[in-house]
């Protein structure tokens, strides 16, 4: 590894009278991997939100190749100081093309007497595309029109097109799915070779080992240590992380499917009306965790949107129990379902309205009087009592949810269904962007639904999530069903790669 | 698919008019018609895009109008009287409404309806005033040639050109639509949002001016209006915007305008062809048409639309 790209030196950042960064002094050298690990509310945001000039700081210092660095905006970071950032949050314009959305901000270079040439436009995107292998995205088209991982793929190259020598990922992985995710990795190795730096911050703490070259690790704000990534463990990092020893396994140690008869939706023929999914057909059992996997484009999410019924569809989706065909959202939330989007953010949380409000409207119309009145004490009850079950870390109930982390905003996504009286529940990536800690407890919320017969559908990007708590996986494969696999012998990852690829 | 279906009604409709409605000058007539509608919705859409939702827009065409035919027909500064006239009214009237919502910090369908009632007491008051000396507001009956065939076909062009230009090809276009569409991301990629929209509102303002001039010299005489009486000037233009928004899949929203201009006059020509009465009866329908081409602009969206 080379000099030293970026220091940073005694940082503060208070947010009101909440500390977010306390002293944080890290140091990355030109070719190096840095990971940045930590739990929910731990800091890591802010710390790289700072570095790119997202929100300034309060204190400290910052130098970039051994001169003072203080960008304004992520516009200067990048054009001046070439630090560029992918934010956790999904931040395109969807009613402009990819190109545009690319180069939203920068047109003036293509610009003359005020008209942008377009072309000129479509072929830097190309380039961007082809220098660092990004694949194929569908360029032409509005971004609004794209899945989550093209969108995501799209930021990726915005920041790309400052020629960043310090790249900032913020848990951008989790939003991809197993072949998606290799594009990022050819990057970093790319960058690596090229003597620039990335920063990744991220929850999968085995891709953190397994990808990075040293890993900060950060706790209430401050920097608990730096360390090679060869010489930690998954367990030793999460150790560093929580400040105790994480005991057990996350995942389920049986070995055999374990569920009741008595089918709970009988889904027959399934397609959604743009193709995206194809005649998909299975029965959801009581007490079952049935998982769906698949590579980028096989249908999983739209599989999880066509269940809940906001993508138009054909086929049958039937709740067998009081016969009804779900084919709206009412639907599913009349026969005791609910539905997690995995674009939390946009389908999932009321970004200004407080976590309160968030977590009570769900429940609001069982909880009603007689006469359609609310009381007070039981919404501030309820929503009390998630707040402390699932230990969402905010000032109080009355915050805005769009100003908590990432971690915590799925803490009130999930909690706000989770803790309702459920039948059945789609959860589409419900661990994408928490940590360790939040992950353990979700999945002990899915074992404690299985223990109480409540059906899961979880619509999964990590194969090692779906083969750690499923009862059955339901493999996709460009919006087909490609297998149907039970919990057993055959239930590894090598067998499932071979059914998606 | 909305394209198509409205094609077979236009066909459908011409058998049920015993063929009146697809006749060279008839259609000549939808779209002559068309031109001031389309001239406003392009306008619109320029406001619009960036979020703002100005409701002023028919008084400024009432004000607009009268300003430019003072100019040029009583004043005798001829066309070029007219046209900047009524532009210039139109850029200072839309740019009062905007900074009025921006920097009072406003909701600007508030500030819009505000300065709505504001630029027709200012029509009405200067209409009065020189009622009181035996006048009236300009009739034009020199300076028409904007409301003839030619030269509002050579606008309608004009028009479509810059505005299909300046909404995809120039940065102003990028920059207002990723502001109107999320402008957090808009501002973190280096666009300041306030001169995009004082931009963007000028450009519309731009068009909204030359709507005016082409609709005094077409009509020869606009009458003030009061107590938002003006709203309902823009209603045309609005169904075209929205009906324009549900072609945007197909069509960029400059030619969706063009073209649903002239489904929206052509409805209204068939409306007239069928008997059916140019008051309260039009009007209904007018009101069906703007729910109608609302619906059609949100026909693949699933959520309760706000």
């Amino acid at each position: 590894m080379g000099d030293v790209i970026l220091q940073v030196e005694h940082l503060c950042k208070n947010f009101g009278p909440t500390q977010a960064n306390k002293d944080v002094s890290i140091s990355i050298r030109r070719g190096e991997v840095r990971g940045l690990a930590g739990e929910n509310g731990c800091g890591k945001s802010t710390l790289a939100s700072i570095i790119c000039g997202i929100q300034p700081r309060t204190g400290g210092e910052i130098r970039k190749d051994g001169e003072p660095y203080a960008p304004t905006s992520p516009l200067e970071a990048g054009s001046r100081y070439r630090v560029a950032m992918v934010v956790q949050e999904l931040g395109i314009i969807p009613s402009l093309s990819g190109v545009a959305n690319i180069f939203i901000g920068k047109t003036k270079q293509f610009s003359k007497g005020g008209f942008v040439n377009m072309r000129a436009m479509e072929r830097a995107a190309m380039d961007i595309f082809d220098r660092w292998g990004l694949g194929k995205v569908p360029l032409g088209v509005m971004a609004g029109t794209l899945s989550v991982e093209q969108r995501k793929i799209l930021e990726l190259a915005r920041a790309l097109t400052n020629d960043p020598d310090l790249l900032i990922l913020d848990e951008i992985t989790q939003a991809l799915s197993h072949d998606t995710k290799q594009v990022v990795y050819d990057l970093k190795d790319r960058f690596r070779k090229e003597n620039r730096s990335i920063l990744i911050i991220t929850h999968d703490l085995e891709e953190t080992v397994d990808i990075c070259d040293t890993v900060t690790v950060m706790r209430d704000g401050e920097v608990v240590d730096t360390v090679n990534a060869r010489d930690i463990t998954v367990d030793s990092l999460k150790q560093m992380m929580i400040g105790r020893k994480v005991e057990g396994d996350y995942y389920r140690i049986d070995h055999e499917p374990d569920f009741g008869g008595q089918v709970v939706l009988e889904v027959r023929n399934l397609c959604s009306l743009d193709g995206a999914v194809d005649g998909v057909s299975f029965d959801l059992h009581q007490g079952e965790i049935l998982a769906a996997v698949g590579l980028s484009g096989s249908g999983i999410h739209e599989l999880g949107e066509a269940l809940f019924g906001v993508r138009h569809k054909t086929g049958s989706v039937r709740h067998v129990g009081s016969t009804t065909h779900l084919a709206t959202p009412q639907d599913v939330i009349k026969t005791n379902g609910a539905y997690l989007s995995k674009n939390r953010d946009e389908d999932g949380l009321m970004l200004n309205a407080t976590i309160h409000q968030n977590l009570y409207i769900p429940s609001a119309r069982r909880l009603a009087g007689p006469l359609g009145f609310l009381s007070a004490k039981r919404l501030r009850k309820l929503s009390q009592g998630v707040f402390e079950a699932f230990d969402i870390r905010a000032q109080s109930l009355s915050q805005p949810v769009g100003r908590l982390s990432g971690g915590n905003k799925q803490k009130v996504n999930l909690g706000r269904w989770l803790g309702q009286e459920l039948e059945y529940v789609i959860l589409d990536c419900p661990t994408r962007g928490v940590d360790v800690g939040v992950k353990a407890y979700i999945y002990d919320v899915l074992r404690k639904l299985k223990e109480k017969r409540v059906s899961v559908i979880m619509i999964s990007d990590e194969l090692t999530e779906a083969l750690g708590m499923a009862d059955r996986i339901l493999v996709m494969k460009n919006g087909k069903q490609a297998a149907l696999v039970d919990r057993g012998p055959d239930f590894t990852e090598s067998a499932l790669i071979e059914v998606m690829a | 698919m909305v394209a198509a279906v409205l094609l077979a009604v236009f066909f459908l409709l011409n058998i049920v008019t015993g063929g009146a409605l697809i006749t060279a000058n008839n259609l000549r007539t939808i779209f002559v018609h068309s031109i001031f509608h389309a001239l406003t919705a392009w306008g619109l859409c320029f406001i619009f895009t960036t979020g703002l939702c100005d409701l002023s827009i028919g008084a400024i065409v009432l004000l607009a109008a009268n300003v430019g035919g003072q100019l040029g027909e009583n004043l005798g500064l001829g066309y070029p009287g007219m046209v900047i006239g009524s532009v210039a009214v139109a850029i200072i009237c839309e740019h009062l409404c905007t900074r009025c919502s921006i920097q009072l910090g406003i909701p600007s369908w508030v500030s819009g309806l505000g300065c709505a009632l504001i630029f027709e007491a200012i029509l009405s008051i200067w209409a009065n005033a020189i009622a009181g000396a035996g006048r009236q507001l300009p009739h034009i009956k020199v300076y028409r040639a904007f409301g003839k065939f030619p030269v509002m076909m050579s606008v309608w062009v004009a028009g479509l050109a810059a505005a299909y230009l300046i909404y995809n090809y120039t940065d102003i276009g990028l920059n207002l639509r990723a502001v109107g569409a999320n402008e957090n991301v808009a501002t973190a990629m280096g666009i300041k949002k306030r001169q995009t929209i004082y931009v963007a509102t000028l450009v519309g303002a731009v068009f909204v001016g030359i709507a005016a001039t082409v609709q005094i010299s077409y009509s020869g005489f606009l009458s003030a209006k009061t107590g938002l009486g003006s709203l309902s000037s823009i209603f045309k233009g609005l169904a075209t915007l929205l009906l324009a928004n549900s072609f945007e899949d197909t069509f960029s929203m400059p030619v969706g305008i063009a073209i649903g201009a002239i489904v929206v006059m052509g409805i209204f020509n068939v409306l007239t062809v069928m008997g059916v009465p140019s008051g309260t009866g039009q009007e209904m329908c007018l009101g069906a048409i703007v729910i109608l081409c609302g619906a059609l602009s949100h026909l693949h969206y699933k959520g309760v639309v706000k």
